[in-house]
């Protein structure tokens, strides 16, 4: 980014709707506000949690605090109170960086740190954004090793608490040294910022775009229908593209996209789920211009830790796309229970070793130690991922489903097994399985209920689905149910899974 | 089904789909944030499996998802449109 400050200062670094920033004035903004922080006491290793939209503000935020040798914490201000509370309870920030759209949070949370106001007027705030205007706008000295952290990015815990992964700056360093040569940025490129800041693929965004030179574009939160979508990469006259598989599924459903849009597009990008053959198919055919990768990989190994690179238009459209090859700096293995390497062709657990790996879940060694282990015979750090997967002759590697009983469903990460514990413990419920089926519309993972009523009992799924939401998340709540006299078995006595699966499958069809 | 039926149940789903509190039913929910481009689809897939609807993704307009009243209304119609 120095270099595009140096080189070429007017240009554009960060726009939505209306608001513009060059690279200038997001160096200098970014300074001013890094030597405030600094002012109040920032030191090294500080956590600044971020109560603020998706803006160019929230970008000015996240240089300024690693400018000032911090970490940020992007928080998604439109979650319950209490699931806020948790997670900036657990950053344990000095500074909250906040706009005046988290201000009913901020009056609720009970936490000792300073708050900067970054807009409108926040009651309590030790200093606003303007304040910074004092400041030298000259670049700080740097303090921060590689090694430090940049960011922690909260994700679903199977427990209910948020886990907090701990990104590096050399997790992103090394992600973006196979990335940006692998998809050719280059300055000038107009690049998407679609997922929200606390998703792990709005990094690639934000630090893939500044790194080269190019304007990052913030699709704006009133932007929301498939046609709006579209027409804001048209628009923009977007050079990249980067989604998760549901909004190019909906905007397919929505035939948003025209034969021949998007004439200046040239990479399309999507991460985080499986993305329809038949999706994929409807996007190459009306963008034929386009490259089209997927790219696997959880947050715990940094934005990807795999790639594919689809050539033709999918022509069976049954057939999985691949996840790919490891990214370079990156190595994927597929192993059996006791961490032997798998043949080709047989399914195994993914493990991810190499560069993008985190230290671990922030201030929990319990999930560290049991995520992150030592491979026996290399003595390398691997990350379990919990994904199954395999790797074909081609040594292509495919995914397969999950290894455990999580699943992902709209983006959420879910442990099957939980829902199946709390709805065992509801009173009248004799027995109970929860499977995840795929569905072929946006969605991704369906959540099935299958249950057994005890012979008194009184249940429906409403009541069951009331006295779950007592316990469960939201987004943990069956959507789907299927009442039985009992439960299919398979010949060990087990809970025939893939017999469930398909009759939800049956139902749903009806 | 009475609009007032619907209102309760797509306040449920809003609250259940998105993990957010539903604000006042003639709330803007756009402009306040609560509902973006990623949150919009799944309250759609909410709001399709629970009404056993079609939400034409085609022709839908922003005022249609615009307060929960809004929802509760363009659900109403694809309703009575899908029955007739």
């Amino acid at each position: 980014m120095a270099r595009t400050v140096e080189s070429r200062p007017g240009e554009t670094a960060v726009v939505m709707g209306a608001e513009r920033l060059t690279y200038a004035d997001l160096e200098q903004l970014s300074n001013q506000l890094a030597r405030l922080l600094v002012d109040l006491g920032l030191s090294r290793g500080d956590r600044v949690c971020l109560l603020q939209p998706k803006a160019p503000t929230a970008i000015i935020s996240m240089l300024a605090t690693l400018k000032a040798g911090a970490v940020y914490v992007p928080i998604d201000i439109a979650s319950p109170f209490g699931r806020v509370e948790k997670i900036v309870t657990a950053a344990d920030p000095s500074v909250l960086l906040a706009s005046d759209h988290a201000s009913k949070l901020l009056a609720q949370l009970r936490v000792d740190a300073d708050v900067v106001s970054l807009g409108g007027v926040l009651e309590g705030a030790k200093a606003t954004f303007a304040d910074a205007d004092d400041y030298e706008p000259s670049p700080l000295p740097k303090v921060t090793q590689p090694s430090d952290p940049a960011h922690l990015l909260f994700t679903s815990g199977s427990t209910g608490l948020p886990k907090g992964v701990v990104i590096t700056h050399a997790m992103v360093d090394a992600f973006l040294d196979w990335a940006l040569p692998y998809f050719g940025n280059v300055p000038g490129d107009r690049i998407s910022g679609h997922p929200p800041l606390h998703f792990d693929l709005s990094t690639f965004d934000i630090y893939g775009s500044l790194s080269s030179g190019a304007e990052l574009h913030l699709v704006p939160g009133n932007v929301l229908l498939p046609r709006q979508l579209a027409s804001f990469i048209r628009d923009s006259q977007l050079t990249q593209w980067f989604s998760v598989p549901s909004t190019f599924a909906y905007m397919a459903r929505g035939d948003a996209v025209a034969d021949g849009d998007f004439p200046f597009l040239k990479r399309i990008i999507w991460c985080g789920e499986v993305l329809q053959p038949s999706v994929l198919a409807y996007w190459m055919r009306r963008v034929p211009q386009c490259s089209y990768t997927n790219l696997y990989g959880p947050t715990e190994a940094t934005i990807a830790s795999s790639y594919y690179t689809v050539t033709a238009v999918p022509e069976d459209e049954t057939i999985p796309i691949p996840i790919g090859t490891p990214c370079a700096g990156e190595n994927i293995r597929v192993l059996d229970e006791e961490l032997a390497a798998v043949p080709p062709g047989e399914i195994g657990e993914l493990f991810i070793e190499g560069a993008g790996l985190s230290p671990g879940y922030w201030r929990d060694e319990e999930k560290t130690r049991a995520a992150f282990i030592t491979d026996p015979s290399s003595g390398q750090r691997l990350y379990r991922t919990g994904d199954l997967g395999r790797r074909d002759e081609q040594r292509l590697l495919h995914f397969v489903g999950r290894a455990d009983s999580q699943i992902k469903s709209r983006g959420y990460r879910i442990e099957l097994g939980e829902i199946e514990t709390t709805l065992t413990a509801i009173a009248g419920v004799a027995d109970c399985a929860v499977v995840g089926v795929s569905s072929d519309g946006f969605e991704g993972t369906s959540i099935c209920c299958a249950w057994v009523s005890a012979p008194e009992a009184d249940l429906d799924p409403t009541r069951l689905r009331t006295s779950l939401a007592e316990a469960l998340p939201a987004y943990m709540l069956p959507s789907r149910w299927l009442q039985f006299s009992e439960l299919p078995k398979n010949a060990n006595g087990k809970i025939d899974r893939p017999a469930l699966r398909h009759q939800f499958v049956k139902a749903a069809q009806r | 089904m009475s609009d007032t039926l619907d209102i309760a149940r797509a306040v449920q789903i809003f609250e259940d789909a998105l993990n957010v509190t539903a604000p006042d039913p003639d709330a803007d929910v756009i402009e306040s944030g609560l509902i973006d481009s990623l949150t919009l689809v799944t309250l759609i897939f909410e709001l399709e499996q629970e009404f056993d609807v079609q939400v034409p993704l085609e022709s839908l307009d922003v005022e249609d998802f615009r307060t929960i009243a809004n929802i509760a209304r363009t659900i109403s119609s694809l309703r009575r449109e899908a029955s007739a």
